[in-house]
C-alpha cells in the first residue's frame, strides 16, 4: 500500500532517499532479507531532473529486515550519500541510518509504522562530522466502517538555509558552509478517507487531512526563528483532496522482488 | 485480522531510545567548547547600538563619525542599511535606507574619498550604489545588476588602480557555473562598466587590493595573488596576470588582509581567514593564516591563529601599531600583535593545521595574542565584520547590532 497521509512527512528528506537511476541486490533467507543498493546522490532539482550518469555509484545504502511476523517487519539501514545538495558534486556528504517496524494486516485494513532516522552531514574532505539532524516519526491507519483514519505523529529537523527572493528555495550551489540553524519540526496528522467514487477502471478516494504543527529552533541560540519567517510558531493546516487510482492498487516503493516482504 | 503484538511496539520504542543515544556519539558534530578564559588583555566595549527586531545585522564600515551596517537573511525581499552616528561611545541610529530586491545585503565600503557608498546585495544580486554627497542622508545613484551579478554579489571591495575607482565583486556561483570576479569602472558610477568578468575558482569569497595587487580569496582553491597594475608583471585591472597562488592549510579561504608595515615599509605578511562550517549564532570554525609574502612569486605559510570553538571572519589593521583584529563569530573580537617576524618560533610554539600537515608558528602560544574582546558582555555574541578607525574599534555583531570598543594598547 501507499502511506496512507497524502502530504509528504517532514522527514522525507532524512528517512528517504530518493529512487533514480539505482542498482540494488537483494538476498532472502527466511525470515532475514539483506539488501545493498548503488546509486548516484545528487537530487532532483526540478521534478524533472534526471539523474547524472556521471554520480551514478558514488553512493550506497544497505538494509537488513526480519519479518518475525507474516504481516509484520523490522528493519535497519544505512546509506552513505555523496553530495546529496550539490548537484556537481563537492558538497557536504550525509550519512543517514533508520531503523523502523512496520505491520500490515492482510487486505491493508489496519496498518502501523514507527521509524527513527538520523542523518549526518559530513565534510569528507575534512572527515569531520559538520551536522545532524534526527527525526521520529508513527503513523497508523483503520478503517472504520467505511472511513479510512490515519494518524500520524512526527519530530524531525530541518536545517535553515539562505533563501532566495522565492521564500521557499535556497541558493545553489550554497555559497558557504555555514548553515542559518536548525528547525524542530512537530506536527500531528489526522486524516479521513471517504468510499471510492469509482468510473470505470477509475476510483476517486475523498480524503481530507487536518495537521497541528509546531517549529522551534533546535538551539535557542540560532538566530533564524520560525516566527521571524513565518509570523508564528505554530500552525494549522487543511488539505482537501482526491486520490485518483486506475487500475491494480500501487505497489508500495522501495522494496522489490525477494525483498518485498509482502510478496511471499 | 491479526492485533498488532506488543512485542513490535516495545522492541521498536526500546531502540529507538537506544539509536538515539547512540547516535549522539556515532559521527556527531564534536562542538568545542569555546575558549572563554585567556591571558589576553580585553577589549573594553565602549557602547551598543540594537537595531529592532535584533539578530540580523552583518558587515560594518565606519568613515568619520558616521558608521553603515548592513542587514541579512532578512524577511522580507526590502532590505535596510542603518546609519549610526559613531561620534560619542554608543553607536546613535541616525537613519536607515532601503535596498529593494535583496533578501540579504553583506559588503558595504566607502570610497577613499568618501563620495561614494557601495553594498553588495545577494537574492537578487546586485551592487547598490549611493552618492555620500551628505555621509548621513545616502542618495541611491543606481542598483547595477547587469549579468552575472544576478547570481548574487557576495563580496563588494572598492579601490584604485592607476588613480580610477574601482569595485571588485565576488559573484556567487550559478547553476553550473562556478564563482566569478567581477571588476567595474566606477568613474560614473551612476552608469557602472564592466571591466572584466571572468571565471577563476568553483568559489571566490572575498578581495583585497593593495599597491596594484589584487588578493582573491578562493575557498580551497586557496589565495591567489593578481598583478592588477602593481607588480611589474604587465597586468591591468582588464588583463590581470597571476602572480601566484596558494593553499594554505584546511582550504576554506575566505578573506585575506595585506599588511604593509609602516615601520618597514614592506609588505611582508597577508593573513587569511578560514571560513570553516558554522550555524549562525550558534557555532563557528576556522583559523587566521600567515603567509609570508616577501616574494608575492612564491609565497609560504608560516604561522597560524586557532581559538578552541570559534572561527574567525572578517579582518581590519590598526597598521600603525601593528595590530590585526579579527571578527570571531561566537569567539568574540581578537586582537593580535603581527609586527616583526611571526614565521620563527620555537618547537613549543608550533601546532599543527586542524587538517593535518607541517606544525606552523602558533601566534597564541608566541604570546601574540594581545586582547579579547566582547566575551565579557555576559550576552551571547556573533561577530561578523570588524573595523579599526581613528583610535576605535568597531564590530558588528549579528545578533546585537554595532558595537564600539577600545582598541588593544602594545605591551
Amino acid at each position: 500500500m501507499v502511506r496512507p497521509i497524502a502530504k509528504f512527512p517532514i522527514n522525507h528528506h532524512l528517512a528517504q532517499i530518493l529512487e533514480r537511476g539505482v542498482g540494488i541486490a537483494a538476498l532472502r533467507l527466511g525470515r532475514i532479507i539483506v539488501e545493498g543498493a548503488t546509486f548516484g546522490g545528487d537530487e532532483p532539482a526540478t521534478p524533472s531532473s534526471l539523474p547524472r550518469i556521471s554520480r551514478f555509484g558514488d553512493s550506497w545504502s544497505a538494509r537488513a529486515t526480519v519479518l518475525p511476523h507474516a504481516s509484520t517487519e523490522l528493519q535497519a539501514s544505512y546509506a552513505r550519500v555523496a553530495s546529496p545538495e550539490e548537484l556537481a558534486g563537492g558538497g557536504l556528504d550525509q550519512r543517514k541510518r533508520s531503523i523502523s517496524a512496520r505491520a500490515e494486516s492482510p487486505g491493508g485494513g489496519r496498518y502501523l509504522l514507527a521509524e527513527w532516522a538520523r542523518t549526518v552531514e559530513r565534510d569528507h574532505r575534512r572527515d569531520r562530522a559538520a551536522f545532524a539532524y534526527e527525526s521520529a516519526l508513527a503513523e497508523a491507519a483503520v478503517h472504520v466502517g467505511e472511513l479510512g483514519v490515519s494518524l500520524r505523529i512526527e519530530q524531525s529537523e530541518r536545517p535553515e538555509e539562505d533563501r532566495l527572493l522565492d521564500a521557499f528555495r535556497t541558493p545553489r550551489p550554497s555559497r558557504d558552509l555555514s548553515i542559518n540553524g536548525i528547525t524542530r519540526w512537530r506536527a500531528a496528522t489526522l486524516a479521513l478517507v471517504a468510499p471510492a467514487v469509482t468510473q470505470g477502471a477509475i476510483a476517486g478516494y475523498p480524503f481530507v487531512e487536518l495537521a497541528t504543527l509546531s517549529a522551534h529552533a533546535r538551539d535557542s541560540r540560532s538566530l533564524f526563528t520560525p516566527e521571524r519567517l513565518y509570523g508564528t510558531s505554530h500552525f494549522w493546516m487543511l488539505t482537501g483532496g482526491v486520490r485518483i487510482r486506475a487500475g491494480h492498487p500501487h505497489a508500495r516503493m522501495g522494496r522489490y522482488g525477494v525483498a518485498n516482504s509482502t510478496g511471499h | 485480522m491479526p492485533r498488532y503484538p506488543r512485542f513490535v511496539i516495545c522492541p521498536v520504542i526500546c531502540a529507538a531510545l537506544v539509536a538515539c543515544s547512540a547516535g549522539e556519539v556515532m559521527d556527531a558534530p564534536k562542538e568545542a567548547p569555546l575558549v572563554t578564559s585567556f591571558a589576553a588583555g580585553r577589549l573594553s566595549a565602549l557602547g551598543r547600538g540594537s537595531v529592532k527586531p535584533s539578530g540580523r545585522t552583518a558587515e560594518v564600515f565606519v568613515r568619520g563619525s558616521t558608521a553603515y551596517t548592513t542587514t541579512w537573511n532578512n524577511s522580507g525581499t526590502t532590505s535596510a542599511v542603518y546609519i549610526w552616528d559613531v561620534a560619542g561611545n554608543t553607536p546613535v541610529l541616525v537613519d536607515s535606507i532601503a535596498v529593494d530586491g535583496a533578501r540579504t545585503l553583506g559588503d558595504i565600503a566607502v570610497s577613499d574619498d568618501g563620495t561614494l557608498l557601495i553594498v553588495a546585495t545577494e537574492s537578487n544580486g546586485s551592487l547598490a550604489i549611493f552618492s555620500l554627497a551628505n555621509p548621513r542622508k545616502p542618495v541611491l545613484l543606481t542598483q547595477y545588476a547587469e549579468a552575472p551579478l544576478r547570481l548574487g554579489v557576495h563580496t563588494a571591495e572598492i579601490g584604485r588602480v592607476g588613480g580610477t575607482l574601482y569595485a571588485f565583486l565576488a559573484i556567487d556561483p550559478g547553476s553550473g557555473v562556478g564563482g566569478q570576479l567581477v571588476i567595474v569602472d566606477l568613474s560614473n558610477p551612476a552608469s557602472p562598466r564592466q571591466v572584466l568578468s571572468r571565471h577563476i575558482a568553483s568559489y571566490i569569497h572575498d578581495t583585497f587590493l593593495r599597491d596594484g595587487l589584487l588578493y582573491l580569496a578562493l575557498w580551497d582553491e586557496g589565495m591567489a595573488i593578481w598583478d592588477v597594475g602593481g607588480g611589474g608583471q604587465g597586468g591591468t585591472v582588464s588583463a590581470p596576470v597571476e602572480l601566484s597562488r596558494i593553499r594554505t592549510a584546511n582550504g576554506e579561504v575566505h578573506n585575506i588582509w595585506s599588511f604593509s608595515d609602516p615601520a618597514t615599509g614592506l609588505t611582508k605578511y597577508a593573513f587569511v581567514g578560514e571560513e570553516a562550517f558554522g550555524t549562525v549564532g550558534v557555532s563557528s570554525a576556522g583559523d587566521v593564516h600567515v603567509v609570508d609574502m616577501s616574494n608575492p612569486n612564491l609565497p609560504r605559510e608560516v604561522a597560524l591563529y586557532t581559538v578552541a570553538g570559534a572561527g574567525t571572519h572578517n579582518f581590519s589593521m590598526d597598521e600603525p601599531n601593528g595590530i590585526l583584529y579579527a571578527a570571531y563569530y561566537n569567539g568574540g573580537v581578537r586582537a593580535l600583535d603581527v609586527r616583526g617576524d611571526l614565521g620563527t618560533c620555537t618547537d613549543v610554539q608550533r601546532s599543527s593545521p586542524a587538517k593535518g600537515g607541517a606544525a606552523l608558528c602558533d601566534l597564541s602560544r608566541m604570546n601574540r595574542e594581545l586582547a579579547v574582546g566582547l566575551l565579557d558582555q555576559g550576552i551571547p555574541v556573533y561577530v561578523w565584520g570588524i573595523q579599526y578607525l581613528n583610535g576605535a574599534v568597531y564590530a558588528s555583531d549579528m545578533i546585537n547590532g554595532i558595537w564600539k570598543l577600545r582598541p588593544a594598547t602594545r605591551p
